[in-house]
């Protein structure tokens, strides 16, 4: 099955930084996270959640958490900012 | 940041995406761990916690386990699990703190106490039991107040109970010279005069109050001195008693119903009552009050009343049929007139008849001893 990240992680030389997390923005509409490691925080302006390493915070607006899988989540909403702490 | 008040769920359930979108509009939703597809786990606010678990139930989620923590939570369970300890640690810690000091000042022995627990009150150095120099209150009372002969002091858990002895004078040193008077109306049959001045004669007529020896003496160059009077002084007297018999009367009895009600006030605030009510038509109360314990920490007062009913019935009698339970009865109250060591004369009635009623005038003659210097002085004064 094709994967969109493992595709890009073959084509790279190095490529031992992209083992903790992946995260795609969609027209600041969607996100899509991969290697997340649980929510931290849920509300309509903030979601945070965990990696391993590190905390990642989205804000936004009206932010949804649409899909939630034990390794990855889907956020939809008006994103305005993606900061990995 | 890591919350330290929270209310932690386990729960299994589908689409739980929207469960969390919708509970975050209203609470905030925390640590949000997905274990897998239909299982995880999630923390909200402590005091948030009834209430998610209530949207939990409603939404058909199943809760698998669920744990409280934080200080709001230890300290919840220290009150119901310790509450009564911790109780009995603040009243003993309070015991100790207010124990050390005086609450209370009791005088006892006389009747003005109220005078004497105000200047003790308002003269006391300090508070402090270990402080109170006893002796030195005992000397500021006997000092201060001349009618008392006798004070001790001592404090008896936190009162001051203080024991006061008033002046006990002599009869011969408070009326001493006081003259011998007449308790009855009566005729003197016989006069012994021991010392004083005699003011009757043998077959005088004396009204009650009359003055029999006075306390002095005249000698013979005109000087008066004062003496204790003495003498024994007979005397025939005449005592009435008087019954009434009314042709109708109204007699009212209990008829052996009661009512108790009992409530328990705290501060003058009713704190229990058994709810019992008294619907007699016609009743008499009793009341008693007494503290619930003997501390000064909670004082509980529990009032007793106790309702009592009540009946009348019209009697109605000649005086005919009960002519002698009335004479009996006069004579009785002729004879709780007399001391008792009277020698009986003579005894005769006299019936009076009213409207609606007869009355019975009973008379005794008796012959009195009237003795000086003690009993007569005694009654007079």
């Amino acid at each position: 099955m094709f994967n969109f990240f493992d595709e890009i992680k073959k084509a790279l030389k190095n490529n031992s930084f992209v083992q903790k997390y992946n995260i795609v923005n969609m027209s600041g509409k969607l996100l899509y996270v991969e290697g997340h490691a649980g929510i931290l925080r849920l509300s309509k302006e903030e979601i945070s959640f965990k990696y391993k390493g590190g905390v990642i915070i989205v804000e936004g607006k009206d932010l949804m958490l649409s899909e939630l899988m034990p390794q990855t989540l889907k956020i939809t909403g008006e994103i305005k900012r993606v900061e990995a702490l | 940041m890591k919350r330290r008040n929270y209310h932690l769920f386990e729960i299994k359930g589908l689409n739980q995406e929207r469960f969390f979108n919708q509970l975050c509009k209203d609470f905030e939703v925390f640590e949000i761990d997905r274990l897998q597809k239909n299982h995880c786990k999630f923390k909200v606010k402590y005091h948030d916690g009834k209430k998610v678990k209530k949207i939990l139930l409603q939404n058909n989620y199943q809760i698998i386990s669920e744990k409280k923590a934080g200080f709001f939570n230890n300290l919840h369970i220290f009150l119901t699990s310790y509450g009564l300890i911790a109780g009995i640690v603040l009243s003993v810690f309070l015991y100790c703190l207010q124990s050390p000091f005086i609450q209370k000042v009791e005088v006892r022995g006389v009747e003005n106490y109220l005078e004497i627990e105000e200047f003790v009150e308002k003269n006391l150095p300090t508070k402090n039991k270990n402080a109170i120099d006893i002796s030195q209150i005992e000397h500021m009372i006997n000092y201060h107040f001349d009618e008392i002969s006798f004070v001790s002091g001592a404090v008896i858990g936190q009162s001051l109970v203080i024991n006061v002895k008033t002046e006990i004078v002599p009869p011969e040193m408070k009326d001493e010279f006081a003259p011998i008077v007449s308790q009855y109306d009566g005729v003197i049959t016989d006069i012994e005069l021991v010392q004083g001045t005699l003011k009757v004669e043998v077959g005088d007529i004396i009204q009650k109050g009359q003055i029999l020896v006075e306390g002095y003496v005249v000698n013979s160059q005109g000087e008066q001195f004062n003496i204790q009077p003495k003498a024994n002084i007979y005397m025939d007297i005449w005592v009435e008693g008087e019954a009434t018999h009314f042709n109708e009367r109204l007699v009212t009895y209990r008829t052996g119903n009661k009512v108790i009600q009992v409530c328990v006030t705290l501060f003058g605030q009713q704190f229990y009552s058994n709810g019992k009510t008294c619907n007699f038509e016609q009743f008499e109360t009793q009341q008693t009050s007494q503290m619930l314990n003997k501390n000064n920490i909670l004082p509980f007062v529990v009032t007793k009343t106790t309702y009592y009913e009540l009946k009348s019935q019209k009697i109605t009698s000649t005086f005919e049929q009960e002519k002698e339970n009335v004479i009996e009865l006069a004579k009785q109250n002729c004879l709780q007139k007399l001391q008792g060591c009277e020698i009986i004369k003579k005894e005769n009635y006299q019936i009076i008849e009213g409207a609606g009623s007869t009355t019975v005038r009973y008379v005794i003659t008796a012959n009195l001893l009237v003795q000086g210097e003690n009993e007569s002085l005694h009654k007079q004064t």
